[in-house]
């Protein structure tokens, strides 16, 4: 899948969040590192049309986002840093559902695949759990499994280790590496990072490093030393 | 905490459909209120009690949720006789127990999508007169639900983390940062409702 920004420049209350942002990424595995603030959020809710760029052209799979809302959506899932604002509704199988509904309008195929998304990140069992009693790591699986019944082909991950225990962290870390979808992960983990194939590190709404992962992470810790 | 009491479950109270349960909850509770006999206001909770058993509601759970309401009848009750006298107090406390129990049939049998279908279907005329969102007002209905026992918490958080600052149980300095958070936290509901709706 290609994704390409093209002059993309936002801003908000009279301030330049992203600056003139150019670049096209193919690779499967994306990383973007940046200090809070950088823009990382922003960039990433250019992706699926949450924000909508000032100047300039976001393009996923050759559909240019702001004109191509529905079918963008369609394709991009959004995993947010907190999983509490993702899922909407109170029991874990009422929450997938929610998301797949207009898709998949028969109630079987739609069991079928909610169970189905459940499984891939070994949630099943949480199927007819109350959200609110889960823990932060069991949320942060629903939340990725809410997103992953809907079979996006781009998965857009906002900082989705922060709030997780490093058992959670590490099977978070370990679907990423099997999820068939191109992934773009913002995040702190400078661990998860290091496990993609290409890094973008942000600063002050700019791509100020472009390149492999370990290459990025030498620079960025460098950078913030 | 207020929360949704649905338990997921095969009966065959389940496999009734939420309209017709809200319907029958609606048309019950009505000739509940109207009913001043004692014998009918015990027999009626009586068949409530025996339609809970055959769907194996009756549970321990059950009564640990239901306990609160049965202190407040019973005060009730004492407050009737004192007044009004044995009888009333009895068609009065039976009355009350029986719709708590309607109500809490219904809830622990049908999940919130399935009573948000119901409502939307309900309020679908005035959709289509272009009054209202039909969609809109069912997801409201479960987004609803399932923060209340968010807010709750975040609520406690901040109270706690005032008291840790030494403010004390003073309400009002823990409303402005629960204002602020919960209207950072609806836009990212909202973002998260857009990104997979």
């Amino acid at each position: 899948m290609l994704i390409q920004f093209k002059n993309v420049t936002v801003s908000r209350d009279d301030k330049t969040v992203l600056s003139g942002l150019n670049f096209a990424i193919s690779e499967r595995r994306i990383g973007i590192l940046g200090a809070n603030g950088s823009g990382k959020s922003t960039l990433l809710r250019l992706l699926n049309g949450l924000l909508t760029a000032k100047t300039g052209e976001v393009i996923v799979d050759g559909l240019e986002v702001s004109k191509n809302l529905a079918a963008v959506r369609h394709k991009v899932g959004f995993v947010f840093q907190n999983p509490d604002n993702q899922i909407v509704l109170p029991v874990v199988r009422e929450d997938l559902e929610f998301g797949i509904k207009r898709k998949i309008p028969d109630a079987r195929s739609r069991s079928e695949r909610i169970l189905q998304a459940l499984e891939s990140v070994g949630a099943a069992d949480l199927i007819d759990r109350i959200a609110h009693t889960l823990s932060g790591g069991e949320k942060q699986m629903v939340a990725l499994a809410a997103v992953l019944a809907c079979n996006p082909d781009l998965l857009v991950f906002d900082e989705p280790t922060t709030q997780l225990d490093l058992k959670h962290r590490n099977r978070f870390a370990e679907l990423l590496r099997v999820l068939p979808q191109t992934c773009l992960v913002a995040s702190h983990d400078l661990d998860l990072v290091a496990e993609m194939d290409r890094v973008l590190v942000i600063e002050s709404g700019r791509i100020v490093w472009d390149g492999s992962a370990l290459a990025a992470i030498d620079w960025y810790r460098n950078h913030c030393a | 905490m207020i929360t949704t009491t649905y338990r997921s479950g095969s009966s065959w109270l389940h496999r009734i459909s939420a309209g017709k349960k809200l319907f029958f909850l609606l048309v019950v509770s009505t000739l509940l209120l109207m009913l001043e006999q004692v014998n009918a206001q015990l027999l009626v909770l009586l068949l409530i009690l025996i339609v809970m058993k055959t769907a194996k509601l009756l549970t321990i759970s059950f009564y640990h949720s239901i306990r609160t309401f049965i202190w407040f009848i019973v005060i009730v009750a004492a407050y009737s006789i004192w007044v009004q006298g044995w009888t009333t107090a009895i068609v009065a406390s039976a009355r009350m127990l029986s719709l708590i129990l309607l109500a809490m049939t219904v809830s622990m049998t049908t999940s919130i999508a399935a009573l948000m279908s119901v409502l939307e279907v309900v309020v679908k005329p005035l959709d289509r007169l272009g009054m209202v969102n039909s969609e809109r007002i069912a997801l409201t209905f479960g987004i609803t639900l399932r923060m209340i026992p968010e807010l709750s918490l975040q609520w406690q958080e901040i109270r706690e983390a005032q008291i840790a600052r030494g403010v004390g149980q003073n309400v009002l300095v823990c409303i402005v940062p629960m204002i602020v958070r919960t209207l950072k936290r609806a836009q990212e509901i909202a973002d998260a409702v857009d990104a997979r709706y």
